[in-house]
């Protein structure tokens, strides 16, 4: 009986101690959807999040529609970012929860600047990004870009980014990446990592006619015009090297480096006046001469073409892609960096670790030779 | 310890004085007081005879008939002399099919009680036990609580020796035993061990044999009571024997080496050793082909795991790890929660015992206003309570949920055990997260393997491993289904050609 | 009757605990390994099979009893006290991780003592049933392991990048063999159990059954690690990681989303807790092998009590336990040296029991 009693008192601590005061439930939470860091002029950290209500069925006369929630845009400023997390903690009336983060958006300046690395350090300690949120670095300042973020088509901000960001991807025009990449990538003996590049028109909320060759249809004709109600727009890919960023890709330079890297794709290139549908076939195969000096990097990459565009010229074509993935490398190799996931493939060259270091990939990569040869096939359908 | 009143009379054994016996009969069961017992007296040529019976147990019929009539057409026997009187009267006299001889006075008794009918005659030592049993009782019905869509739709009844018939229906063959016997110490209730000699265990027979003879309680209450009394570990949250009111299961039992205990006024069996995997199976799954049943079978056993799990893990997820549930889902849930006064733990909770307290009244209401419980069931814990924010909507649905997985176990008793160990599991996702869920399960998992049904380990053949035919979770085809269970005789008689080749 | 669990159970009961062991030693406590871990496992494996052929050795001589149950009084004692004290130390780190695994998923405001409270209780009701139930409870979830592990593979698939496996040897094969010998450290545990462990009569080669143990658990360590090591690029600077932040990315990577996560911290927890009732089965058993006096539950509450404490203290820490890990090896196999020993060359030791 004694023995019994004892256990059940043990039972009744392990409930009471351990959990029982700490409920949480969901309505009592402010979930934020998008995190924002930005570098105020004075050197300060901004953090800002968006934050859906939650109206409650009571509510649904008064929005006039059910299950659509507005939201809310906290803003706080500090030293640090721990600092500046804790003045937002107490600038919003619940408890703040950062584990449904769907989007991380860092300014472009905060992204140049030499303490990023901290920021980045802080943010992944921070949130343990369940949702593998996804980074894009703004233009402009990252509050005026997290206060235009609205769902436009949907009601609801964490399905519309989705949504948005798997089409936006599956077309080549902006990275697969989250900001768990872009940190392990800083940090890590291999290639350099590319995030979301995103900026907020001016007037946002108003339909305008969008700018032209940075524009999300890799297009580099400039006078290719696009209309959207979005306000804010992802433009291409920002390349980070050691955790700072280096420098910008366009929608279409990312898109042949995506390619690049082995990813499957379906494009359309711009050849004269003939737009050609084509789609990669298979990985690239990569050869890499670690031995020589410079470092002989040879790629060959294979296109088929869509039956529609079977008219175009099939030297022409690959002559004029090969210049334009080499125009994408030349840019990478401009800013320093090597975003094409090469580093992977040169590392199983050695055996060790260290011996890869000492290597000094990145400086050799930077002087390599890299020539690629494009192949096209007409494709049967 | 008191004893019986009459005690010592009625170890006594009868004597030659017709006056005697029917005295001490009357002194045991109490006439006149008791009205139901009538003494008849008549002659059969010269030698006075007595019939004792109770009044609805023995049929009027049979006796008049079978008895006092073919002893009054009898021709004037000779002389006979008083020690071989009761014989004769058996042999040459008396028509009826079961007929025995005794001389004690409990047998005689309790014989009496339980509808026989017992003939004294005057200078015999010795009473005739005629079975004259004519008590009314319910006939074999559809069992009520084990329906299956294909298969017999008989059930077993009240009356030993019907069920015992149904079973030996079931299992023609002459190595079928049935060991009768009497259990409770003050009223003894009739009970027959039945079993396969030759594809049962010996050791087991024994076993179960020395259990029931070992039963100390003054009397029992059916197979129920029997059960506790048996089990191995009677503390266990999950049962140890299988209670099932269709011959056709109990049938099936017998063929793979478990014994059947039947109990006179109960309209179940009761068989053992059983594993947790007796519990799940339904009796239609042999009846369908193997496709079905395997589908049905996952289906259940899906339906289990959701209503163990789901109830606790949405208030182990609600609670402390929102962020393991998609956005959209939690963002539903939070709306619809916005007005609602109670925890998620609470609500769990409540709603629960809302589900089983409209279960517990819709079984002990009388039919004629049975309809009330589904009104009072849908208008109050459905519409009424999610319009005034008492409760949210999902929760509806989860409850829902739980309650037909908890319905699509066939085993009342393990249906039983599964929503006390939810209820367990919920207040520990509900005070420890996914934590004490995990903690609560393996708890749950340890316990059911050190369970044992009369040896038999109780996760058995999957844990300990035990070679076994494709029927545990997957009910694959009869054509793969060669062995006898594990637990039945290895040189089994049941076994064929085709297990000994492999 | 005695704390005893009986060969299979005891096979299944260590694979498991054992497996999650080494991931959370390896994976967890030693990223200067990088993302060569797997290869680590695989070695420690190959060493610790010397001490597990031994111990099949020892198994085969025995035949109804436990090996234990053989051997002379007092050099049993010293074995099984020298045994408790390895386990007891291991089950401070068992028991600290899930901890910090409670602590980083959900329950972050609670103190860490709290948190071994359930542990306390999940222990008591699962050991009062003796070791083969607990070993059986084991079995069943090997079984629904592998398909866990291989829907989280599936979720996972599209984000493995297999060459960030490479360079294969990692930070060296200094450091590899330094993390060989822990992990052949952790191998090597199970031999108290199997010390304790009854003979199967339904199965001839149960003597075989650490072989098999320490099989499983490598290969199932070796998979986790190589999982591990394709979602997360080898990092060189370690000083960067804290346990808790190596913990908490071995749950959540950070780099795939949400639906992983459920699959992942069950296998995760459950997998520990297995670990944490295997560490103090063990010890509860070489406790009373040490004081045959003391009844079960004396020396399950005793053996709790002493993890208990040394949980709480810094000995549970990332530094003391892997210090620890370093003499694990050389320790048991000494143990079993003198049991062999003893058992092959003492006087009567031809005597089978």
């Amino acid at each position: 009986m004694c023995r019994r009693l004892l256990a059940g008192l043990l039972c009744v601590c392990a409930a009471l101690l351990t959990g029982c005061s700490t409920l949480n439930q969901a309505e009592d939470l402010a979930f934020a959807v998008i995190l924002g860091v930005d570098l105020t002029g004075q050197g300060e950290i901004e953090i800002c999040i968006q934050v859906p209500k939650i109206t409650g069925q009571q509510s649904e006369g008064e929005s006039g529609s059910s299950g659509s929630s507005d939201h809310l845009v906290y803003s706080a400023v500090g030293r640090d970012f721990d600092e500046a997390l804790t003045l937002l903690q107490w600038a919003v009336p619940r408890k703040l929860d950062l584990s449904q983060l769907n989007l991380i958006v860092i300014s472009e300046k905060l992204a140049k600047d030499d303490n990023f690395s901290r920021i980045a350090d802080a943010v992944m300690a921070m949130p343990r990004l369940y949702t593998a949120a996804r980074l894009a670095v703004c233009e402009g300042s990252a509050l005026a870009f997290v206060s235009a973020e609205k769902p436009v088509i949907g009601t609801r901000m964490s399905t519309e980014l989705t949504a948005t960001f798997e089409d936006y991807v599956k077309n080549g025009f902006i990275p697969d990446t989250t900001f768990a990449d872009v940190y392990y990538l800083s940090k890590s003996v291999y290639s350099d990592a590319l995030a979301v590049y995103a900026e907020t028109a001016p007037g946002s909320g108003e339909s305008e006619q969008a700018a032209a060759a940075s524009a999300v249809i890799p297009d580099a004709s400039s006078a290719s015009r696009s209309e959207t109600q979005q306000s804010n727009r992802f433009l291409g890919a920002a390349v980070f090297r050691n955790g700072s960023m280096a420098g910008r890709l366009s929608g279409e330079e990312f898109l042949y480096c995506k390619i690049l890297q082995g990813e499957r794709q379906t494009f359309a290139f711009t050849l004269g006046e003939q737009t050609v549908g084509l789609t990669t076939l298979g990985a690239p195969s990569v050869t890499i001469d670690t031995s020589a000096s410079p470092v002989k990097i040879d790629l060959g990459l294979r296109f088929s073409i869509a039956a529609s565009s079977k008219n175009a010229s099939r030297e022409a074509l690959e002559a004029a892609l090969e210049e334009a993935l080499l125009r994408t490398v030349s840019v990478c190799k401009s800013m320093g960096a090597e975003p094409l996931n090469l580093a992977e493939i040169a590392s199983g060259q050695f055996l060790t670790i260290d011996d890869w270091i000492a290597f000094s990939w990145r400086e050799r990569f930077l002087e390599s030779d890299v020539q690629i040869d494009v192949r096209v096939f007409t494709s049967e359908s | 310890m008191a004893e019986q009143p009459n005690a010592k009379l009625l170890r006594s054994e009868l004597t030659t004085s017709l006056k005697q016996n029917l005295k001490s009969i009357k002194t045991l069961l109490n006439v006149p007081s008791n009205k139901d017992v009538v003494l008849r007296s008549y002659e059969c040529g010269d030698i006075s005879l007595c019939a004792v019976y109770i009044e609805g147990m023995a049929d009027d019929k049979k006796i008049s008939e079978f008895i006092l009539h073919a002893c009054k057409e009898a021709s004037s026997p000779e002389e006979i002399p008083p020690e071989q009187r009761a014989e004769q009267l058996m042999n040459r006299y008396l028509e009826i099919a079961q007929c025995e001889r005794e001389s004690r006075m409990s047998e005689i008794i309790s014989s009496v009680i339980g509808g026989m009918t017992a003939v004294m005659i005057d200078g015999s030592a010795e009473a005739l036990l005629l079975d004259t049993r004519g008590f009314a009782h319910r006939q074999v019905d559809k069992p009520s609580n084990e329906a299956v869509v294909i298969g017999a739709q008989e059930g077993f009844v009240e009356n030993l020796r019907t069920n015992i018939t149904l079973l030996r229906r079931y299992v023609q063959s002459n190595e079928l035993v049935t060991e009768r016997m009497t259990v409770g110490t003050k009223i003894p209730s009739n009970v027959a061990l039945l079993y396969l000699k030759g594809v049962a265990d010996e050791k087991l027979i024994d076993e179960a044999r020395r259990r029931l003879n070992s039963i100390q309680a003054a009397s029992i209450q059916g197979v129920g009571s029997i059960q506790q009394l048996l089990e191995d570990q009677p503390h266990a949250l999950f049962p140890q024997m299988l209670q099932t009111e269709r011959p056709d299961r109990a049938a099936s039992c017998l063929k793979e080496g478990q014994f059947v205990i039947l109990a006179d006024n109960s309209p179940y069996a009761l068989t053992a050793p059983i594993t947790l995997f007796h519990l799940i199976h339904a009796s239609d799954d042999t009846f369908l082909r193997w496709q079905y049943a395997t589908f049905l079978r996952l289906i259940r056993i899906v339906g289990i795991v959701i209503s163990l799990f789901l109830p606790g893990l949405y208030v182990a997820l609600m609670l402390h790890h929102t962020h393991l549930v998609p956005f959209t889902l939690l963002l539903s849930i939070a709306e619809t929660r916005a007005d609602v006064p109670f925890s998620i733990l609470l609500e769990v909770l409540i709603m629960e015992f809302c589900f089983y307290l409209i279960n517990e009244a819709g079984t002990r209401i009388p039919s004629q206003i049975g309809s009330t419980i589904s009104i009072v069931g849908a208008l109050i814990l459905g519409q009424a309570a999610v319009s005034a924010s008492i409760i949210s909507p999902i929760l509806i649905i989860l409850i829902a949920l739980t309650g037909l997985g908890n319905y699509a176990v066939p085993n009342y008793s393990l249906n039983l055990s599964l929503i006390l160990c939810r209820q367990l599991l919920i207040l520990a996702g509900g005070f420890l997260g996914l934590y004490g869920l995990l903690g609560g399960a393996i708890i749950i998992s340890v316990h059911l393997c050190s369970i044992h049904s009369f040896g038999v380990p109780y996760l058995a053949p999957v844990s300990p491993y035990r070679p076994h035919n494709p029927d545990i979770l997957l009910r694959l085809s009869l054509r793969r289904q060669h062995r006898l269970m594990f637990f039945a005789r290895r040189d089994s008689w049941m076994k064929t050609g085709e297990e000994e080749t492999q | 009757m005695k704390l005893q669990i009986s060969d299979n159970a005891a096979c299944s009961l260590a694979g498991l605990a054992i497996a999650a062991r080494l991931v959370h030693g390896v994976v967890v406590d030693l990223p200067e390994l990088l993302n060569a871990g797997w290869l680590a496992i695989l070695l420690g494996g190959a060493i610790a099979a010397i001490p597990a052929l031994a111990l099949c050795a020892l198994l085969k001589q025995r035949r109804s009893a436990s090996v234990l149950a053989c051997i002379a009084h007092p050099l049993r004692r010293v074995t099984c006290a020298a045994f408790f004290a390895l386990i007891a130390c291991d089950a401070a780190v068992v028991s600290s991780a899930i901890a910090d695994s409670a602590s980083i998923m959900a329950l972050t405001d609670v103190a860490a003592v709290y948190l071994m409270l359930p542990l306390l209780a999940i222990c008591l009701a699962c050991l009062r049933l003796n070791g083969d139930a607990l070993g059986r409870s084991a079995a069943i979830w090997n079984r629904a392991l592998p398909w866990l592990l291989l829907l989280v593979i599936v979720l996972e698939f599209r984000d493995y990048r297999f060459n960030w496996l490479t360079p294969v040897l990692g930070p060296g094969v200094s450091t590899l063999l330094d993390g060989a010998v822990r992990a052949a450290g952790w191998l090597s545990l199970p031999a108290a159990l199997f010390l304790t462990a009854v003979p199967d009569e339904r199965n001839v080669h149960s003597h075989l059954l650490p072989l098999k143990a320490l099989e499983s658990s490598a290969g199932f360590a070796v998979l986790v690690a190589l999982m591990y090591g394709m979602m997360t690029p080898a990092i060189p600077d370690s000083s960067l990681f804290s346990r808790s932040f190596r913990l908490d990315t071995l749950l959540a990577n950070g780099r795939t989303g949400l639906s992983l996560q459920l699959p992942t911290n069950v296998l995760w927890y459950v997998s520990l807790l297995y670990a944490l009732l295997f560490d103090v089965f063990t010890s509860a058993a070489m406790l009373q092998g040490a004081l045959p006096r003391f009844g079960n539950r004396t020396c399950t509450v005793l053996a709790l009590f002493a993890i208990s404490l040394l949980s709480v203290s810094r000995l549970s820490g990332r530094a003391p336990g892997l210090r620890a890990a370093v003499w694990l090896f050389p320790c048991i196999g000494l143990l079993l040296s003198i049991l062999m020993i003893s058992v092959f060359f003492a006087k009567g030791a031809r005597k089978h029991v």
